[in-house]
This record gives structure tokens, sequence and C-alpha cells, in this order.
């Protein structure tokens, strides 16, 4: 706040006015977003409350409230969070890494790109669930099995869009390495990877929401534990309040995995953007 | 012993080849680069110009011909040689110093360190040396640009229409700060160009091409405006006969009348 007063200082009035207004819409906007949660929680307790709809069905905060303060009391929640969050991030960073390599091996030998390219675009296109038997064939119906389902769905698409930045390095500063005589691997490390930092990182905000949708699809094939896990059993049983429960742990974990990433990504944009 | 000549093109040829067919895009041109001069060269547009630098620079290999930097083949001849391109490329992740030892790095050049700073210093970049590129004018990165080139220390300069990227103004100024460091250094340079005036005003010789497949058409020996600045040249008297005489000498078609 010191910091605002002090820029305001050598402003003209009308300056200052607009930017208070500009503050004013700011809040205004934050408020309705909370608002709105606000009255869809609120209309769900009334309505589930007065019999309007069934509780047992839809569930309620409330319930949901109690069954979070159960699960987390007897340590299920931690449990079963954990071993979800587990899944995802070993799934991310191994799509990540891998599909970054494979980026850097296929830029690196221009007839393995032109001759895989095709094959890239078929995969990416193919529903990776479709995969699922044979996944519980070949890896069994461990943890094994639901990481590579993550990695599956995220894979492809790391390699299709850190392939496309490389590719799109500009072309100028790659004949500037050509003038003074620079190596492939000089190029690479010192040209194409720091240039697609930012379409790395972006690959990243992909691979997180990806990396979700294969973990729980993976725990919805094979699992003993974890949120999807959870879930499914909450859906068997018609415990509904442990599927709402459930999905709304998933809802935060997956916003806070978003948020880390967002922040990341704004530490190495200012460095590493593009012409400004 | 006497300097090696930095580069004489002896009847060199050129033909690339695309999908679309081969085309010729030198033949039979010969040409001298002596020692300490900045030699223009300028004609119509794809006239092979940007060809000739890179035969000079090894990146191209000639069909026909000799060509010699320093004594050498340009494929040994490679590290006398520094190139500046139309845009500076300085990459925005860098510091203006780091951007400036890209050259030496990617030669594998140690200890250039003291030498680039003294660069940037001789050259009123001494400030900016731990700034981003973006902080600059781009009249500064231009300059930054030329340092780059300067670093590994090459004998000769191959500028590709260096200042094509600039607007009129700063055009004006960064031709002069260009011409009195490539004079200061002791560097010899081959500078393409499409611009005319700003050939005129920047070199010692100029070499008119042919259009496509391209040889020297005509040679002006410029030595008695080598007192003159590039900005004393376009004041000086002689400078607009010498223009009309270029302009003919390039004898531009009409591509469409209007």
């Amino acid at each position: 706040m010191n910091d605002v007063k002090k820029k305001e200082q050598g402003f003209s009035k009308a300056h200052i006015e607009f930017l208070a207004k500009k503050r004013r819409e700011k809040i205004a906007i934050y408020c309705c977003r909370v608002g709105v949660l606000v009255v869809v929680l609120a209309l769900w307790e009334l309505l589930a409350f007065c019999g309007a709809i069934d509780a047992f069905i839809t569930s309620s905060p409330s319930r949901i409230a109690a069954k979070l303060a159960q699960l987390a009391a007897d340590g299920e929640l931690f449990k079963h969070a954990a071993v979800t969050l587990g899944e995802t991030l070993a799934g991310f960073a191994i799509a990540t890494v891998v599909g970054t390599l494979v980026a850097i091996g296929l830029w690196w030998c221009e007839p393995l790109r032109k001759t895989l390219e095709p094959h890239l675009v078929i995969l990416n296109a193919l529903p990776k669930i479709a995969l699922g038997p044979i996944i519980i064939i070949w890896m069994g119906s461990g943890a094994g099995a639901i990481v590579f389902m993550a990695v599956l769905i995220c894979v492809i698409i790391t390699v299709i869009g850190v392939l496309s930045g490389f590719m799109q390095t500009d072309k100028g500063k790659l004949t500037l390495m050509d003038t003074l005589g620079a190596t492939k691997r000089q190029k690479l490390t010192m040209l194409v990877l720091p240039a697609n930092i930012p379409t790395i990182v972006s690959a990243l905000k992909i691979n997180v929401g990806l990396s979700w949708v294969g973990s729980i699809m993976g725990e919805y094939l094979v699992s003993r534990a974890g949120l999807g896990y959870l879930i499914i059993y909450g859906g068997q049983v018609f415990d509904l309040d442990l599927v709402m429960t459930s999905t709304i742990v998933l809802c935060v974990l997956a916003a806070a995995m978003y948020g880390a990433v967002a922040l990341f990504e704004k530490a190495v944009a200012k460095k590493f953007d593009a012409e400004s | 012993m006497e300097r090696p000549i930095p580069v004489v093109l002896k009847d060199v040829g050129l033909t690339y080849h695309t999908s679309d067919g081969e085309t010729k895009a030198v033949e039979h041109l010969s040409l001298t680069l002596k020692y300490g001069d900045i030699l223009g060269i300028v004609g119509p547009s794809g006239s092979g110009k940007t060809t000739l630098l890179s035969v000079v620079a090894g990146i191209l290999a000639p069909t026909e011909g000799k060509v010699e930097v320093c004594g050498l083949p340009p494929s040994e001849g490679k590290d006398k040689c520094g190139y500046m391109l139309q845009r500076d490329e300085l990459f925005p992740w860098l510091t203006i110093i780091d951007n400036v030892l890209l050259s030496a790095k990617v030669k594998g050049l140690k200890d250039r360190r003291a030498y680039a700073e003294n660069l940037l210093d001789k050259y009123g970049l001494k400030a900016y040396a731990d700034r981003y590129p973006r902080e600059l004018s781009g009249g500064m990165r231009q300059r930054v640009a030329l340092i780059r080139t300067l670093v590994p220390s090459p004998e000769i300069l191959l500028l590709d229409e260096p200042f094509g990227a600039l607007d009129f103004q700063t055009r004006v100024y960064v031709v002069d700060d260009v011409r009195k460091i490539i004079k200061n250094e002791g560097k010899s340079a081959l500078f393409v160009t499409h611009d005319i005036s700003e050939a005129i005003s920047m070199c010692d010789a100029l070499a008119v091409l042919s259009a496509r497949p391209a040889h020297v058409k005509k040679f002006f020996d410029l030595s008695r405006l080598a007192h003159l600045s590039p900005m004393q040249r376009r004041d000086d008297p002689s400078f607009g006969a010498l223009y009309d005489e270029v302009w003919k000498a390039l004898e531009f078609k009409k591509e469409n009348e209007i």
C-alpha cells in the first residue's frame, strides 16, 4: 500500500482518481468471484436442508465438511491424497523430462523428425484411456500402471509442443550462430533451449491438468488407494458425501499445483520472454 | 613480412540447387579487398550479395573459381572473419556483456572479458554491461552487435546490410560510429548494402554487382574521400555526381509501370 502511495505523489488529481477507479474495479471483481462460490454453496446447503433436493444423492456442504473432518481425523484423507498427489507428480515430472528429451532428439536428427512426425500426430489424437487394458496387462495393477497412464497422456503433447517451439527458434539468431561457426550442440545449449524456456513452461502448464486426468483415470482402472479410488468406491457404495469430498480435495490440490507452475512461469517469463 | 591480402576472389561462380531447379547466383566474379579498406558491395536485390559474404565466411563453398581469405582457403580462414547481420540478434536473456562474449564463447576463446569490457568502455556502452538488450536503443544495440563481432579479433568484417533494420536518423549516426570503430580497430571490411548513399558515405571502394548471375559490373575508388567522415561526405559537392554514377551503373529496371 505504501508503494502505491509513493507512486501517486506527483500525479494529477485526475490520474489519482483514475487509479482509484481501477483499484475499485479490481476489488469488485474479487468480491464477485468469492460471492459466486458463497452463493452456490449457500443455495446447495439451503436446498438440501429444506428437502428440495435429496442430500443422499447430491450431498451438501455441511455433510462434506463433516466427511472431511472424519477423513482427516482417521488419517484416511492424508493417505489417499498423498497417494494420488505422488502419482500425479511422478507422471508430470517423467512426462515433462521424457517429452523434452524426445523433442531434443527429434530436433537434433531431422530425418528422424520427418519420419516420426505423422506418427506423433496420430498418437496424439488417440484417446489414451483406450490403452487401459493393455497398460494393466503390461504394468500390473499397482501405482506403476497409474503413473504410466499419466505419462502416456502428457508425453505426446509435450513432445509436440516443445518440438514446435524448437522449430520456431528465431531464424536470424540461428544464422548468427552459423556465422560464428557454432556446433549443433552449441546451438542447442546456447540458443534453442534458453529461447524455449517459455515454451517448456507452457508445456508444464498443460501437463498439470493432463497429469491429474491421467492419474485419476489410472486409479479408476486399477487401484487400492488414492482420490480416484475413493471416488469410484464412494460411487459403488452410494456414499455421495465421500465422492463429493474427494472431488473437492482433488480440486484444491490441482489448483495448488497449477498455481505453483503459474508462479514459476511468472518468474521466468520476465527474463526469457522474446524481444521486449 | 607483408600482410596477406584480406580477401581475394578470382573468377568465382556459385550455383544453388533447390527442388525447383538450379540457380546461377554468381558467375566470373573477381574482387579484391585491400588491407584496411571498407569495400562496399551494392547490387540489385537478389543479386547474390549475401551469397558472396557466405562464400568469404566459408559457410558456402563456391562451385568455381578461387577464394582466399588472408592467403588461406575460406574453410581455414574462418576465424579471420567476423560476420555482422542486418538485425542485432542479441539474445534477450543475456546481459550486454554476455551477449558480447557470445562470439568468443562459441569459438572457444577464453580470457576475452577484459578485451570485451575495454571495447564496451571505448564505445560508450560501459554503463550498460550488466543491462539487458531490451533496455537499449536500436543504435546502441547495433553497436553491441558490432562489438560482439570484434571480440574474437577477426581481421575482416563481413557486414550484411547492418543498418537495414534501423530508422533513418539512427542509421546516419550509426554509420558514422561503425566506420569510426572499424578504422580505429584497423579492420578490413566487406559491406553489403542496397542503399547507395550509405555505401558512398561508408566505403573506401565500391563494387557494383550485376543482376543474377552476379559479377562486378563497375568499380569505384573512393579513396579521395577517405579524410571525410560519412556525415561530412553527404555534404561534399562530389556526392551527388557520385550517387548518379552508381545509380546508373546499377541500372534498375522498372518492374511495373504506374
